[in-house]
């Protein structure tokens, strides 16, 4: 392993070249040979290391990919096409994309475990078919020729090397951007992932398509490493083991993929220069896969842990006050023009009516409060309104455009955001990875210090499994704000923080329409808060609106009271 | 010595922030002790890890003299602990019957489980997803009890069910509790609960604002309003 | 054509029971087992190599069947311990990392040489209008009908089956009542361990059973679980012997032959496209 104290991404860069060059230089040429196989290893588990490790999704068939990957290779240079090796890997790596994609298609909507199902099936019939089809060229033992500047085994390792540090540097830049951030975000909640304005199944797409890809370059090379290929460089077997080593070594950093192509080349390697059976070291893997999802932890992510511990007790000293003692808001102002108009909005589950005909218009630049006693109908209004249930019936519009119909992540994309009850900030990211996916939009550094000025959500550089759930719940809001979305539907905001830093939250809202030109939804319990916060309020009770207007008033009336403390109470 | 349900101290975090915090108190044989509160005060939370289905943070809870700390949640159960969950969990594609005998199996369990609840006697082979609301709440309360437990913990009995529902079942926990059981109700509707509840505790924000008789919030109702509607609370956190 | 469906029965009987206790453990261990078949092997190579080295065939079977079902109780109890609170998606993940495992442990301990399984179910059993019916055939499909109906009867019917159906509705209530999940799920793995053992006692002498191809008869299995849906053990039963009927009349069909093992993966792949035709929001997550 490396020493961690190589920091920047520029320094880990020049480590990996400097790495390549005294390795090329000075390992012996058998040793460099099984390196070459341990790269072309490490670029496929880099492939399953975005579906698996990043998107959580299980793929059983990477070993078909390269077998595809190989295919193109293989029958290009029976073609004896253009553009010689280099170009032909390329080719079969973009040959790859569509059945992955196609793959892909049948476990899109459903649990991601069928994906390991259908992965697996086309894995073992891939089998079939290229046994009897076989490799273009193998019988005939033709080589697959390579070009004269990576004729030499030394030379095509660093080739390897260097494809591979390319897709490592690909797969960081492309972990920043959204569908980077969707990856991990759907892992934690695709629900959360869509509420951010990501299509779900776009995102899956993206990263089978990815993970293909990587495999069919994977295939290619090793196409041109071994020059014959046969059916039997790529078993079913091969796949599960990839998948399993995968977990085992975090194959989602380009460290674990590395250490996982060493891992299947050489522990097997020395396995039989010992006299020891190569089976035991399938065996070991699959014990570390299991240790890994025992502690959570896999290699890469263990050693990625200590070193983000050790520089967090080194930067730390900031305290986790979420109290800034600032200037209170502004007074809760109501607006005139309709921004979200919802109308006979109904859902049933079964026999059981949660909502009936709930008329409610948010007006522009108003803050109301959305209340009522448990199992109102609260969190069912805010999912029929968002998109999440099916079947719901009435009317949601929004700034004069009707969203019936429209996935969750349209309407998002639409303007119309929500936060969720439960904590469903994925713990993979940082704050401000978190804030950049969440706004859907181009955010500026001041932006960005900005909102965390006035949330109090403290460094941005802090990775999001360091938060305590009530500074996730504001790190949601913020998210959704920077978004600039019309109307922000706010599930229990205050879940999570002390009674002053609801309040204070309270004030912040109090601006939010000032600032942010947006409408905000309270929902909440604490009274205290939405009388603080809140123009307007609207009650519901057993899925129907029963009283709405000024939080002063609405609250003292007796059908309020009785909806809180239960029937008959009387009320001086 | 007479057998209870006790905490003492009790703290319980989830996510690392705490929901309750010290909270002590005892629900003795016999009676009905309710715990009181607004939405998100932590009633549930602390239900939940006297059960087991979440961890204690610091403190004891102890039943009948024994401590429950250690035990996971079915330890808990064959202790005698009976948790009646929020939202009528019945299984909902077994049929009424099955729901009571999946808990003891014996000629006249059911007979026994249902006697407070005579209407369901008719309707055993009915799967528990077809009950109706107020049905399928006594259906889990009657599965409580087959259990013959030493505590009963029910959570929001009266959630979502009609008014006159409620008034049934009322008087059922009042000759529950007779019968030799601690129950400790946990109830929004607080008028509900003070009917017919001998002790009663109000938590608010983790922490107890109010421990004493029942009889001492039922005639001092603007205490209640105050914890529950949000005039500044008695303790001024 | 008509006979190679019929002979086809014997493999479809075994993807049947497979597929039955894949959505056993589905619907009961929340877990999609791929080890599955891997786990029959244990009992199988066991009983082969008993029987190879003298020890009578009745005895040797028991044996296997023990041996695997200890192995499977084995897995099932690391499953209860440490992955209690684990989602079905990680559960799998498990189960393949089992996969991996015990095809390499297999390997280790039996040899890597194929071996010819000894069984009793030979010859055939009667000829219906010049049509063979295999005693092997008869026995699986047999075998997956009793299964089924004896499964259904004993989830329905018995105390212990009524426990694992309110397990699988509400995990945390039935705990709550004291139903004692780990125990209970142990057993279901040693249960299932053992039918999937049995099945390919039965059709291991039939055919190549190395332990590669006797393991991934999962894949099969899967197909049969997802025709009923992870859920119905009937649509099971009969997704696993239409495939394994249909696998057969094609083996008879010269052009297609080598291709026939490519149509389990198709039926997954049809059965997946039409079960998600609507967009499903994992309550969840």
């Amino acid at each position: 392993m490396r020493r961690v104290e190589m920091t920047g991404p520029a320094a880990q860069l020049a480590g990996a070249l400097a790495a390549i060059a005294v390795l090329a230089a000075l390992v012996p040429q058998y040793w460099l040979f099984l390196g070459t196989t341990a790269l072309v290893t490490a670029i496929s588990l880099s492939g399953l290391g975005i579906v698996t490790g990043r998107a959580g999704m299980i793929s059983l068939c990477q070993m078909s990919f390269m077998a595809l990957g190989a295919w193109v290779v293989c029958e290009l240079n029976v073609l004896a096409a253009p553009g010689g090796l280099v170009l032909w890997i390329l080719l079969g790596g973009v040959a790859a994309v569509p059945l992955g994609v196609l793959l892909g298609l049948p476990a899109l909507r459903l649990r991601g475990v069928h994906l390991a199902v259908v992965t697996l099936g086309f894995s073992a019939a891939a089998d079939v078919i290229i046994a009897a089809a076989g490799f273009p060229g193998a019988t005939t033992f033709q080589q697959v020729l390579r070009p004269a500047f990576i004729a030499t085994d030394t030379a095509y390792f660093v080739f390897a090397a260097l494809l591979f540090v390319a897709g490592a540097v690909a797969v960081r830049l492309l972990g920043r951007t959204r569908y980077g951030t969707a990856w991990r975000a759907l892992r934690f909640s695709e629900r959360a992932t869509a509420a951010a304005a990501m299509s779900v199944p776009r995102a899956k797409l993206a990263a089978f398509a990815l993970s293909a890809f990587f495999g069919g370059i994977a295939g290619g090379v090793l196409a041109g490493q071994i020059g014959v290929v046969t059916a039997q460089n790529f078993d079913t077997v091969d796949s599960l083991i990839l998948l399993v080593v995968a977990v085992m070594a975090g194959s989602e950093y380009a460290g674990g993929a590395i250490a996982g192509g060493v891992l299947m080349v050489f522990v097997p390697e020395i396995l039989r220069g010992l006299g020891v059976p190569q089976d035991w070291g399938s065996l070991l893997f699959a014990v570390g896969a299991v240790q890994t999802l025992s502690t959570g932890l896999s290699m890469s992510e263990d050693l990625v842990r200590r070193f983000r511990r050790r520089r967090a007790a080194a930067v730390s000293g900031e305290p986790g006050d979420r109290t800034s003692h600032r200037a209170s808001g502004v007074t809760p102002e109501r607006g005139e023009r309709p921004v979200l108009v919802v109308e006979g909005l109904s859902v049933s589950y079964g026999r059981v009516t949660a909502l009936s005909g709930v008329d409610l218009v948010v007006p522009e630049r108003t803050v109301m409060g959305l209340i009522g006693p448990n199992g109102a109908g609260k969190s069912t209004f805010t999912d029929a309104v968002t998109g999440f249930v099916r079947g719901a019936t009435g009317s949601v519009t929004l700034d004069g455009r009707r969203l019936d119909g429209l996935p969750v992540h349209r309407r998002a994309a639409a303007g119309l955001r929500r936060t969720f009850q439960q904590d469903r900030v994925p713990p993979g990211l940082t704050v401000a990875g978190f804030l950049r996916f969440s706004a859907h939009r181009r955010v500026s550094a001041a932006e960005l210090d900005e909102m965390a000025g006035f949330l109090n959500l403290g460094a941005l550089n802090r990775h999001v499994s360091e938060l305590d759930v009530g500074s996730r719940r504001l790190l949601e809001v913020a998210g959704a704000l920077l978004s600039r979305p019309k109307v922000i539907i706010l599930d229990e905001p205050a879940a999570g923080l002390a009674h002053a830093e609801s309040m204070e939250l309270a004030e912040r809202l109090t601006e939010v329409p000032g600032r942010f030109g947006a409408s905000v939804l309270l929902i909440e319990h604490d009274l205290e808060m939405v009388r603080r916060a809140c123009a307007e309020v609207v009650v519901l009770d057993f899925g129907e609106v029963i009283a709405a207007g000024p939080p002063a008033t609405t609250l003292a009336r007796p059908e309020v009271a009785r909806a809180y403390l239960g029937d008959e109470v009387a009320l001086a | 010595m007479t057998s209870s349900l006790v905490l003492d101290d009790v703290t319980v975090a989830r996510g690392g922030a705490p929901i309750v915090r010290g909270v002590s108190l005892t629900a003795p044989a016999g009676e009905v002790t309710a715990l009181l509160g607004p939405n998100g005060a932590g009633k549930t939370t602390l239900l939940e890890s006297i059960s087991g289905v979440i961890p204690i943070t610091g403190g004891t809870v102890s039943l009948n003299g024994g401590r429950l700390n250690a035990l996971d949640r079915v330890a808990r159960a064959r202790a005698g602990v009976a948790h009646v969950e929020q939202g009528r969990t019945v299984f909902p594609d077994l049929t009424v019957a099955e729901n009571i005998l999946v808990v003891r199996r014996g000629p006249r369990v059911i007979d026994e489980a249902l006697e407070l609840f005579p209407e369901l006697h008719k309707r055993l082979d009915v799967a528990a997803s077809l009950l109706s609301g107020g049905e399928q709440q006594m259906l889990v309360l009657a599965r409580a009890l087959a259990a013959r437990p030493s505590a009963l913990l029910i959570d929001e009995m009266s959630l979502g069910l009609a008014p006159v529902i409620v008034q049934r079942l009322l008087p059922v926990v009042r000759d529950l509790a007779a019968s030799g059981v601690a129950v400790l109700l946990v109830e929004q509707f607080a008028t509900l609960a003070l009917k017919i509840a001998d002790t009663a505790h109000v938590l608010a924000g983790g922490t107890l604002t109010y421990s004493g008789p029942a009889a001492g919030l039922r005639s001092a109702p603007e205490r209640l309003h105050a914890a529950y509607l949000g005039e500044p609370p008695p303790s001024g956190s | 054509m008509l006979e190679g469906a019929i002979a086809g029965l014997t493999a479809g009987g075994a993807y049947a029971v497979l597929g039955l206790c894949l959505t056993l453990m589905y619907r009961l261990g929340r877990v999609v087992n791929l080890a599955q078949a891997a786990i029959g092997v244990v009992g199988v190579y066991t009983m082969s190599v008993l029987a190879d080295g003298g020890v009578p065939y009745a005895v040797a079977v028991l044996i296997g069947l023990a041996g695997s079902a200890l192995v499977a109780a084995a897995l099932g109890y690391m499953m209860g311990r440490w992955f209690a609170e684990a989602g079905t998606d990680q559960r799998s993940a498990i189960a393949i990392a089992y996969l991996v495992g015990l095809l390499a442990a297999e390997y280790l301990v039996f040899g890597t040489d194929p071996r010819q399984i000894p069984g009793v179910l030979g010859g055939p059993l009667a000829t219906v209008g010049g049509v063979t019916i295999t005693q092997a055939a008869t026995v699986c499909v047999a075998a997956a009908v009793l299964i089924t109906a004896g499964v259904s009867v004993f989830l329905a019917r018995t105390a212990v089956g009524l426990r694992l159906r309110a397990l699988s509705q509400r995990p945390t209530t039935a705990e709550l009542m004291g139903i004692p999940s780990r125990r209970l799920g142990v057993g279901l793995w040693a249960v299932t361990g053992l039918l999937a053992t049995a099945v390919l006692l039965v059709v291991a002498p039939q055919q190549n059973s190395d332990q590669l191809s006797l393991g991934l008869m999962v894949i099969p299995a899967c197909a049969a679980a997802l025709v009923g849906g992870f859920r119905s053990l009937v649509g099971t039963a009969v997704g696993g012997l239409a495939l394994g009927a249909l696998q057969g009349a094609l083996a008879h069909v010269s052009q297609l032959q080598e291709f026939r093992d490519v149509v389990p993966f198709v039926a997954i792949l049809a059965i997946l496209l039409w079960s998600q035709r609507g967009e499903v929001w994992d309550a969840a997550r």
